[in-house]
């Protein structure tokens, strides 16, 4: 077996344990992996993972027991990685990297999100809200992990990827969005979760959406931003 | 197998039974292409396709009707997978390259 997955299993194992797992939603590009495993190993998924594993931290975050996440992380082999310059803290392993999210609100700042219940740091990014407000838990190897709806991926998908300065994590995000959402125009349920949610979200965002979709997806374009307006 | 190999195979599996499945769902989409032809002051719209040496042109109907738009689609539709499968076999192709060498 791959010593990635041997080490995501750990990781969400360990968080389970400690009753933190469903506190948080894994996003980013694991996400798909258990896409496919959820539509029952669909082809059309890729099975290409990434190195790091991302957890976003929902704000408001709820008050639970104090938990060391940083202890626990450390106790499976991962090491500490601080920038300096940005105050993040990353856990690193030859296999994998955990990091640590959570959505900006307001005017936002620099400095990372203090977690103190969790003992962590987060780092602030903008439109994750989208990740946090549509969720659904996929049972993976009898954990019940939460994950964003596929739809909700594949439209921060397209927002991200216009974001990007880095040409190559730009495609990347634009043919993650285009394999999944294409996929989910397969199904009546995919189609009309995709149009509602994305319906649903700021004037802004939609055009961001909007911009980046028609050139990179006319099928997803005309599903989706034309049938909605 | 190392990890990167482990993870390459998966891949290759996945584009094999990914190819398998395009090429199914294409013999569900009328082959060949569309022409929109003047009469008058009227469009219609005619299926082109080659039956062995010979080219037969098919009458579909006015261009407005939904059959017509319907045929249309469909081609549109049969032309985006042609070339997720171009795709497809593209990478199958350095895939094998890959995990050979």
């Amino acid at each position: 077996m791959d010593n990635r997955f041997v080490l995501f299993d750990k990781v969400l194992h360990v968080l389970a344990n400690e009753g933190v797992l469903d506190k948080l939603i894994l996003i980013g590009g694991w996400c798909p992996y258990l896409y496919r495993i959820h539509y029952n190993n669909t082809p059309y998924i890729s099975s290409l993972r990434t190195m790091d594993i991302d957890f976003l931290i929902p704000r408001p975050f709820k008050d639970m027991a104090e938990i060391n996440v940083d202890i626990l992380l450390t106790g499976i082999g991962f090491g500490r990685e601080y920038s300096i310059f940005s105050g993040n803290i990353r856990y690193v392993h030859p296999e994998l990297e955990v990091e640590f999210l959570t959505p900006e609100i307001g005017r936002g700042s620099s400095e990372p999100m203090q977690f103190t219940s969790l003992h962590l740091t987060a780092q602030k990014m903008r439109f994750l809200r989208i990740l946090q407000q549509y969720c659904i838990n996929i049972n993976y190897e009898g954990l019940l992990v939460r994950v964003p709806e596929p739809a909700a991926y594949v439209l921060h998908k397209f927002i991200l990827s216009e974001k990007r300065e880095n040409l190559k994590k730009r495609e990347k995000d634009l043919s993650a969005a285009i394999e999944i959402g294409e996929f989910l125009l397969y199904s009546e349920s995919g189609k009309n979760r995709l149009s509602s949610i994305y319906r649903e979200l700021p004037v802004k965002w939609k055009a961001i959406i909007s911009r980046v979709m028609k050139p990179a997806s006319p099928k997803l374009y005309s599903e989706i931003v034309l049938s909605g307006t | 197998m190392g990890v990167i190999q482990t993870v390459l195979k998966e891949e290759f599996d996945r584009l094999k039974i990914l190819q398998q499945r395009y090429l199914a769902e294409l013999d569900h989409f009328p082959k060949g292409a569309v022409s929109k032809r003047r009469r008058g002051e009227k469009f219609y719209l005619y299926l082109i396709q080659r039956q062995g040496k010979r080219v037969k042109t098919e009458y579909i109907g006015n261009w407005d009707s939904q059959k017509a738009q319907s045929v249309c689609k469909r081609i549109q539709e049969r032309k985006e997978l042609e070339i997720k499968l171009r795709q497809v076999s593209k990478d199958l192709a350095e895939l094998e390259r890959a995990l050979s060498g």
